[in-house]
């Protein structure tokens, strides 16, 4: 029956007050803004720590989100990116490392198992996923995890529909060349 | 026609690719009493509000300790003169 109500209503009465509107927008949204962060940190203690951030900014802040033509998930997963990017810079600057020197060689992604097939291709893919630039990150796991369209992702990532189809063809080239270097992390060696 | 092959060449990597991320990046299901207990520490941290401050409680308060200040000096005045 909830499913029925329309996010904009909802807005509205939690933005007046009303807790049980938010509920059920939260529910609507958890599991989403969940997975892309989960996929954007490859942690389950992070994934759960920023996907509670969000949702407490989310709710302080409801009262000022108004409708520009931007739909609620979209504000919430600026929200999720702006807070994992904070993560990543904070990390970054603890551990003075690239992020990319982040992930050991034996891969440790700890996805519930219920969830994804622990399987070697899966690895590789995922660990060539995170050497994407954060931009391009976004772009996949909004595709192919959240299944959203390109109009939709422009929408999120404040980008014209043409723009996400050009960046996305230049992600899959990228992501390809990445998954070379995984499989393959001699060569680059030994061209020097 | 090798520019032709290596045009195939590109697209069908791409296709496999695509494939690849269609088959391996499913969705992930989080715990279900994470979400139970976020959702409850949400919903009740709105009714959690500072409370704001009573200032017409406060004029009354400074009020009547003006108006007592003012009756022990006007009862020392008088006892001063008798």
């Amino acid at each position: 029956m909830n499913d029925s109500i329309d996010d904009v209503k909802l807005i509205q009465d939690a933005g007046n007050g009303d807790n049980e509107a938010f509920g059920i927008l939260y529910e609507r949204y958890v599991r989403k803004i969940y997975n892309y962060i989960y996929y954007r940190t490859g942690n389950v203690n992070e994934a759960e720590d920023l996907t509670a951030k969000v949702f407490h900014r989310a709710f302080r802040h409801i009262e000022t989100y108004n409708q520009r033509g931007v739909p609620f998930s979209a504000w919430l997963y600026r929200i999720a990116h702006n807070l994992v990017a904070n993560w990543y810079r904070d990390r970054s600057r603890k551990k003075e490392v690239a992020l990319d020197e982040q992930l050991p060689s034996s891969y440790q992604f700890d996805f519930p198992e219920s969830a994804l097939e622990k399987s070697q291709e899966a690895e590789k893919l995922i660990k060539a996923l995170r050497r994407l630039p954060p931009e391009r990150q976004q772009l996949v796991i909004l595709k192919f995890v959240e299944g959203l369209s390109n109009m939709e992702i422009g929408l999120i990532m404040r980008k014209s529909e043409g723009a996400i189809k050009s960046l996305y063809h230049r992600t899959l080239e990228s992501l390809r060349k990445e998954v070379e270097k995984v499989e393959h992390p001699n060569n680059r060696k030994k061209k020097k | 026609m090798k520019e032709k092959a290596l045009k195939m060449k590109a697209i069908n990597s791409y296709a496999k690719m695509e494939n690849d991320l269609n088959s391996n990046l499913l969705p992930v299901y989080p715990d279900p009493e994470f979400i139970k207990s976020l959702g409850k520490r949400l919903l009740g941290s709105k009714n959690i509000q500072i409370e704001n401050p009573n200032h017409g409680l406060a004029f009354i308060f400074i009020g009547l300790g003006l108006f007592v200040g003012a009756l022990f000096v006007w009862l020392f005045r008088r006892i001063d003169t008798t």
